[in-house]
């Protein structure tokens, strides 16, 4: 009798420590993406990676078709602003968090000028930019993070070696920068 | 002190099988949303808020970064047809055709580091653009070290070995329909023994 308890005890434990160990692997992993990336990438920068060859890849499975460029931000200093060209072919940018949630992608099937202006703001930024500029017209295209810490990926597909230079031209033009935000009682004016 | 080396046994028992569950679960890749076709899977929720907690410690284990949100996905396949083991010393044939897409890649990745396999071409994949079909839009590809005419992926020095295909600009990553996905089958022809 006193065995069985003993086992459902054990068994309650192993479920509880399985449950909590996979519930905490997001937070405590470390060599998630957001990890590598912030090891090797400077913040508030674009960044090409370099494309992904044996012994050379900041990420695992990254493709080696694809050109990757990353630019590292924390909002709590102000919002993202980010102006790109994008090439011809396959491409897409998605906003991915520290914690791992990809919370906005977009591809060239669903911007078909092949230009991205926009900003990345938390949800106090957005407040304030619907309480400052709600009449003013603009192309830009604003998101919202559920965090501050993140990063966006931009992916294009180098389907052949002669697409490389057309790529890697249009990064030298992408822009990615923190937004100097006026001051919140201005903003209310 | 009998009742004491109980408690003490199961607090070890307890503990080594809740965190060895939890590493198989991950290190296998188990999650509940994967979609299957053939041997190959896919997580087309990965990265997503609300991805099961298996997907989400899978990706936060493996690093990698997740093609989400309609961008694309990514099927992966560590075993050929029948089963076996993925291994850099066999022949491997992928015959068929891919999903609808705009764009795919195929990759060939050491298994257990997730890294490329150096080898004698600097090739590590193949892409829709590269591919040479039949008529009726069908392929074969063979994966081997030793370099063979058509589509030949070649692998270098290695263990097991995993295949990602992945679609990019896809109808299925957008419109999140999974059903009757056909990919191409994996044959093995056969190995150095």
């Amino acid at each position: 009798m006193r065995w069985v308890f003993w086992l459902v005890g054990v068994i309650a434990l192993a479920g509880v420590i399985h449950i909590s160990t996979i519930l905490a692997i997001p937070r405590i992993a470390p060599f998630d993406a957001w990890s590598r990336i912030a090891a090797q990438i400077p913040e508030k920068s674009f960044s090409v990676l370099p494309l992904a060859r044996p012994g050379e890849e900041v990420i695992p499975l990254m493709d080696p078709a694809i050109q990757y460029s990353v630019c590292r931000y924390d909002l709590s200093e102000g919002p993202l602003h980010v102006e790109a060209v994008l090439p011809h072919g396959y491409w897409s940018v998605a906003g991915q968090t520290r914690s791992g949630i990809v919370f906005y992608s977009v591809t060239g099937q669903a911007s078909p000028t092949g230009r991205i202006n926009m900003e990345v703001r938390n949800s106090d930024q957005m407040r304030e930019k619907s309480l400052a500029d709600s009449e003013e017209k603009d192309d830009m295209l604003t998101i919202e993070a559920p965090e501050n810490q993140g990063f966006l990926v931009f992916r294009s597909l180098v389907a052949t070696a002669s697409m490389l230079g057309q790529i890697e031209d249009l990064a030298k033009q992408t822009a990615c920068e923190t937004v100097a935000e006026p001051a919140p009682a201005q903003a209310a004016q | 002190m009998l009742l004491l080396f109980q408690i003490f046994a199961g607090l070890i028992v307890g503990a080594v099988l809740g965190l060895g569950s939890a590493f198989l679960a991950v290190d296998r890749g188990i999650g509940f949303e994967a979609v299957r076709a053939g041997s190959w899977a896919a997580w087309p929720r990965a990265g997503e808020a609300d991805a099961d907690p298996y997907t989400r410690a899978s990706l936060a284990r493996t690093g990698d970064l997740p093609l989400a949100g309609g961008a694309g996905i990514t099927f992966s396949a560590k075993t050929d047809d029948n089963g076996d083991i993925l291994r850099a010393d066999c022949v491997y044939q992928l015959s068929g055709r891919m999903p609808a897409t705009q764009w795919w890649t195929l990759t060939v990745y050491d298994e257990l580091s997730g890294r490329l396999i150096s080898n004698s071409i600097q090739r590590y994949g193949i892409n829709s653009k590269e591919i040479v079909r039949r008529a009726d839009g069908s392929f074969d590809i063979v994966v081997s070290r030793s370099a063979r005419a058509g589509n030949w992926l070649p692998v270098g020095k290695a263990d097991q070995i995993s295949f990602l295909v992945r679609l990019y600009d896809t109808p299925i990553a957008t419109g999140k329909s999974f059903q009757d996905i056909r990919m191409p089958s994996i044959q093995r022809l056969e190995c150095r023994s």
